[in-house]
């Protein structure tokens, strides 16, 4: 549960003008996607403009605990692109909605400057959500199955962790390490703070990504510290 | 203007929508920032005399936060201070784009421009001058947050709030003095506020992490302490070893060669104290203790020069009678017995600048917040006259130790046995190993000499010269 009332849902990561961010999407929420200041879902639209990329490209409704895709741009404009994790790939006219059946799926919004990328990871319906938060949740195994680059970004993040520094290391010492963008290395972080979230590891309440993501995976064994 | 021959883009208020041009490097768009609030740039404003600006994208936020950091900035503008940026406006603009804007400009974009500065981040300045030179910019940080928070205005009665100091929102300019930037958590002090979350992580007092408290001015305290834990340490302190704190900053400044180690770390620990209203208030009067801890180290930089401490020889000596009566007196002192609490095992000492005066005697007092943890070595006692001269014989000089059990272990010797004063023979140090003991508390040292205004000072060495800590006067 959060400050919504309402239990979370779904997180929606973006490409922010400034490198990658994310929201949290909770039960019978709507949040629009696009250029203009109107979506929480803000991109496409600084330091540079791209006029491509509808005011409002789309939203995403949450409904009944599932996470559905609205195609609202312009008539006549682009469709919506989604492409799910097991790489099944469907076009989402304007005016059209649908609802994924995989918890793990892209929006590619079409600018004139290339396709920008939402990334959308949901909890399964199925499991109690605010049973987890209880003060004794049921006895579970946290699995986290990563692609091999979130598993290398993940183990360069833990590594000052594991050497017994309090810190990971920062976005910056990862990208050296792998010789990865810095953005790039933030964008995969994302990835996995999205899948543990979909998989309802529990997550320090930190703001910083990097700090969340390794001390979850420090206190369940995941991925460096098996 | 050179600028002409290169393509740039614009932006603005609706009124103005060219105001600020940045231009680009390459065709591409080159920001000199960027982290989790958004993006900057360098930007010039065109005028009969061209400005040059901080130009941020505050990409982070949904645009109907303007209000709240419209108000802030207004806030930070009408406080000037040498080391603070200075703000110059905020305004929602157009993304950046050519000089003619399109139909379709869509103002909604959240800027702020402030003062162009030139120069470094603190952490390279830091790298490149060393560790004093770090101490002296945060004390020019402290003094910048001090105006922050003595300033008043209607929408700010009780003074502005940083909200993230951290190394790279201090930048050291050519002329060598460090300015406060990044406002974008400042705002008005609203002691009812608990906004968790505010700041960096790392970089955050305890009570933001908890959420317990908003932003204050106690926790732009912590952060300067912080950010000296940072210089000395090399990392921002961690909030689950706070009690370590003193510790880790005595150990980091001693292999950095700060004889007075002790005094520094518990100089800055006053701003790490877990509970906000313990921490120190006055960050002006901070910052000049501050400096002259580090001016004091510079002092006795010499002494470290091993070379030269061999050449050195102490002008020393014990004078009789006037000793005898002071090791006395200074017997009868009942506050000697107090053990200093947290300070494990043996302890040693550190010393203010202790010069003998024209009347030929003098003494030095060290307290127990001067005194550190004695590593054991072999200490040396010796003396200089007039700063960066040898030592010289003449000098009469008495070392009294007073350890936690009421045990008094004393030294005395007249190196030059002259009454005039005016032999200038080098003279070796005198080794006074014997009065120390590692696993002891030290509670209370006493120098006292005379002669010619030279100095008189203690120096421990382990190994091939390598100095350990030392007391030495100015």
């Amino acid at each position: 549960m959060s400050q919504h009332g309402a239990p979370e849902r779904a997180v929606v990561t973006y490409p922010a003008p400034h490198g990658v961010e994310a929201i949290r999407v909770h039960d019978d929420e709507i949040v629009a996607f696009g250029r203009g200041a109107e979506c929480a879902v803000r991109f496409a639209y600084a330091p540079v403009v791209d006029r491509g990329v509808p005011r409002v490209a789309g939203s995403l409704a949450v409904v009944n605990g599932r996470v559905f895709v609205e195609s609202t741009g312009t008539l006549g404009g682009r469709a919506l692109t989604i492409r799910t994790d097991v790489g099944v790939t469907r076009h989402l006219p304007v005016g059209d909605g649908v609802s994924p059946r995989e918890r793990h799926f892209e929006i590619l919004v079409h600018g004139e400057s290339g396709p920008w990328k939402i990334g959308v990871a949901a909890r399964p319906r199925s499991v109690s959500v605010s049973a987890l938060s209880s003060a004794d949740p049921p006895t579970r195994h946290h699995e986290l199955v990563l692609t091999p680059v979130q598993r290398r970004v993940l183990e360069a993040y833990s590594e000052p962790v594991r050497r017994g520094r309090l810190e990971p290391a920062t976005h910056r010492q990862v990208a050296t390490a792998l010789s990865y963008h810095p953005n790039t290395v933030r964008e995969v972080l994302y990835e996995i703070w999205a899948r543990m979230f979909a998989e309802q590891i529990p997550m320090p309440d930190a703001d910083d990504k990097r700090v969340a993501v390794v001390e979850a995976a420090r206190l369940h064994g995941l991925v460096g510290f098996e | 203007m050179s600028s002409e021959a290169q393509p740039s883009l614009w932006t603005g208020p609706r009124d103005d929508p060219n105001r600020y041009r940045v231009d680009l490097v390459d065709d591409g768009l080159v920001e000199v920032g960027a982290g989790g609030e958004g993006l900057v740039y360098e930007a010039t404003r065109p005028g009969p005399a061209d400005v040059h600006v901080a130009l941020k994208l505050y990409t982070s936020v949904p645009i109907d936060v303007f209000s709240e950091i419209e108000g802030s900035a207004r806030l930070l503008a009408g406080v000037e201070h040498p080391n603070l940026m200075r703000q110059i406006e905020t305004f929602t603009g157009r993304a950046l784009g050519p000089a003619e804007p399109s139909d379709d400009e869509d103002f909604s974009v959240i800027y702020s421009a402030a003062e162009w500065i030139d120069g470094e981040p603190l952490d390279a300045a830091v790298e490149r001058h060393g560790t004093a030179a770090g101490l002296r910019w945060v004390g020019d940080v402290a003094r910048a947050l001090a105006a922050l928070h003595e300033a008043r205005a209607p929408d700010a009665p009780d003074g502005v709030v940083h909200g993230d100091v951290k190394p790279s929102n201090v930048r050291v300019t050519p002329e060598g003095s460090a300015k406060l930037i990044d406002f974008g958590f400042s705002r008005a002090h609203d002691a009812n506020s608990a906004v968790a979350g505010v700041g960096t992580y790392r970089w955050r007092a305890p009570e933001l992490v908890t959420g317990e408290r908003g932003p204050s001015p106690a926790s732009d305290v912590w952060g300067i302490g912080a950010l000296a834990y940072w210089v000395v340490v090399g990392e921002p302190p961690a909030l689950d070893v706070l009690t370590e704190v003193h510790d880790r900053l005595t150990d980091a400044a001693l292999e950095k060669g700060f004889v007075n180690a002790t005094e520094l770390a518990s100089h800055v620990a006053t701003l790490l104290e877990a509970d906000p209203a313990r921490r120190v208030r006055d960050l002006g009067r901070w910052a000049d203790e501050l400096d002259r801890i580090v001016q004091r180290r510079r002092h006795v930089r010499w002494l470290r020069r091993p070379a030269l401490v061999a050449a050195v020889g102490a002008l020393i000596g014990v004078i009789g009678g006037i000793c005898l009566t002071l090791l006395v007196q200074s017997l009868g002192d009942s506050d000697a017995t107090a053990v200093t609490p947290g300070l494990p095992g043996s302890v040693v000492l550190l010393a203010r600048p202790f010069a003998v005066p024209d009347s030929r005697s003098g003494e030095q007092v060290l307290r127990q917040d001067e005194i550190v943890v004695y590593r054991g070595g072999p200490v040396f006692l010796s003396g200089s006259r007039d700063g960066e001269q040898p030592l010289l014989a003449n000098d009469e000089v008495e070392l009294q130790v007073t350890h936690a059990d009421g045990a008094v272990a004393r030294f005395a010797h007249n190196f030059g046995a002259s009454s005039d004063c005016q032999r200038d023979e080098p003279t070796p140090p005198q080794d006074v190993t014997n009065l120390f003991a590692p696993g002891r508390n030290i509670v209370r040292v006493i120098i006292r000499g005379g002669c010619n205004g030279g100095d008189v000072g203690l120096g421990g060495f382990a190994g091939a010269g390598t100095p350990l800590w030392m007391v030495f006067g100015s």
